[in-house]
């Protein structure tokens, strides 16, 4: 306080005169102060003879302890959140006691928590997944989830080769009919954008003309005789192609099956037969021949890798579903390890009888129905 | 896991997974079709899962793709699918159970998720927060929340009646 003391600001510097909060310099100024005015200095005088502090009553809140058993049952938590924490086990033991004991006196917030607890929802154990084999997963056939998979590659497989092989036939169809050998009347005659031109097919067909020349030279008396002249008669009537090559060239090796008494069609047998080398490679052309079409390759591969034919048997343009079942339970042998075998049965005269299917659980036969 | 543990796993899970999203979404056919989704996720991953953590991981991808399936549908129905949070008491309740049948449909798909979990399953905070992927904290919140609002519904339809 570095003001003037003057009678109008006097009354603030005697209080704290009083309360002793002047400083040094303050007190020598204010001293001068009440020499100057003697009346102020007796009304001064006078105030120190009081005591003006106030003494603080004894009161007392009673009720205190309610307030503090009121806090202690919740702890830090709301009367809600305790009630959800006392329903959901999440108190202390002696947290759940206090709350339970405030629920005893409290009837309200007993109420309350009766009304959190009807919230506990209840399964409806009616609603049932009724489908449940559909969720389910079974052994396939007894066989396990590897095999199974194996089994299933092997069918795409085989259905991605006879796509190959369908898709194949479809486009090459046509380049095949340009370099098809058609003969009429035991002639060999090449189309026009036929290159065929080399020395077998021209032996071949003089081979032809000299086994059977218009195939009314023959004239069969018996039943094998009959087979045989039908067989050959039609190899020669219609279109040669390499299917019926492969026809001739396998009645060739059934030869020692067949009987025919007629001398003349003996020895074209065995002409045939002399020829058969060459027969061969017209049959089964030479994979860099211009002959062969994608569809063929892969008849001759599946034929050769898969059903393990001969390379000197195999029909390139044929692939029937004997061979693809033949295939397929090959597959299934190697996957399983089992051995599962279908068979043609024959007859004397090399036709065949019956389909049979043997395997170490069960084994069947069946007639063949051969279609006309 | 085996084969045959699997199929255990359907004849023990199924239903209440099967419950558990039914009363959620309250559409059998899409719950039937979330159970087939959830099962075919657990046969693919049926060599790293064990067999006693399937029934968690199949309430966790039956809710999760429950929750896709809401979002989805909230997307096409976005002004229909308003909830109304008001107390009106234009329906009859014959029991409690209708009642809150009633009240949890008007819950958010969380909070009607975790209070489910917890009363229909018994599991405990930290396993619905693995299955939903939300915290423990926020599972907490979900509940009291969720009995919160239960709570008032209920007492407020009582009130009436």
């Amino acid at each position: 306080m570095n003001k003037q003391i003057t009678r109008e600001n006097y009354e603030a510097y005697f209080l704290d005169y009083l309360e002793g909060e002047l400083d040094i310099a303050c007190q020598l100024e204010f001293q001068k102060f009440l020499i100057d005015n003697p009346d102020l200095k007796a009304e001064l005088d006078e105030i120190k003879d009081f005591d003006i502090s106030l003494k603080a009553e004894n009161i007392k809140f009673e009720s205190k302890e309610e307030l503090k058993e009121s806090i202690s049952a919740f702890g830090d938590l709301s009367f809600n959140e305790t009630a959800v924490a006392r329903m959901e086990d999440e108190l202390s033991r002696e947290e759940s006691e206090n709350f339970d004991s405030y629920l005893e006196t409290h009837p309200l917030g007993k109420k309350e928590y009766l009304q959190f607890l009807k919230t506990r929802l209840q399964a409806d154990l009616d609603i049932t997944f009724t489908n449940k084999s559909s969720l389910k997963r079974h052994l396939l056939l007894g066989i396990n989830q590897k095999t199974a998979y194996s089994l299933i590659s092997a069918a795409a497989s085989i259905i991605l080769l006879l796509s190959i092989f369908f898709f194949s036939s479809r486009y090459f169809i046509r380049e095949k009919r340009q370099y098809s050998v058609r003969s009429t009347d035991s002639k060999i005659i090449k189309s026009n954008k036929s290159e065929v031109s080399d020395n077998n097919s021209h032996r071949f067909a003089t081979v032809t003309k000299q086994i059977i020349p218009t195939g009314k030279n023959i004239n069969p008396t018996k039943k094998h005789q009959n087979i045989q002249h039908k067989a050959i008669q039609t190899g020669l009537s219609g279109n040669i192609n390499r299917e019926q090559l492969a026809s001739l060239e396998l009645m060739a090796k059934k030869e020692a099956n067949i009987r025919v008494s007629s001398r003349k069609i003996e020895n074209n047998i065995s002409i045939v037969r002399q020829m058969s080398p060459m027969i061969k490679n017209y049959a089964k052309p030479d994979i860099n021949d211009s002959y062969l079409t994608p569809k063929q390759l892969a008849t001759i591969l599946f034929k050769e890798k898969i059903l393990k034919e001969k390379s000197t048997n195999i029909d390139p343009d044929r692939v029937s579903f004997w061979d693809i079942a033949d295939a397929g339970l090959n597959g299934l042998n190697k996957i399983t390890g089992s051995s599962m075998k279908l068979e043609k049965k024959y007859n004397k005269s090399g036709e065949p009888v019956t389909l049979a299917f043997s395997s170490s659980l069960l084994s069947f036969e069946k007639p063949y129905k051969r279609h006309q | 896991m085996t084969r045959k543990e699997f199929n255990i796993c359907v004849d023990k899970y199924s239903d209440g997974v099967y419950r558990f999203i039914l009363k959620n979404i309250r559409d059998e056919e899409k719950a039937r079709d979330i159970i087939q989704d959830s099962f075919e996720k657990l046969w693919i991953n049926v060599d790293k899962i064990d067999f006693e953590k399937t029934k968690s991981y199949l309430y966790s991808t039956a809710y999760h793709r429950m929750i896709d399936i809401i979002r989805k549908e909230k997307r096409k129905l976005d002004f229909d699918n308003v909830k109304k949070i008001d107390y009106s008491h234009d329906e009859q309740y014959s029991d409690l159970s209708e009642l809150l049948n009633e009240a949890i449909m008007r819950l958010n798909e969380k909070q009607r998720s975790v209070i489910m979990l917890r009363d229909y399953e018994g599991y405990s905070y930290k396993e619905i927060s693995d299955i939903t992927g939300l915290n423990e904290s926020q599972v907490k919140v979900y509940i009291f929340r969720a009995r919160i609002f239960l709570k008032n519904y209920i007492g407020s339809i009582e009130a009436v009646v």
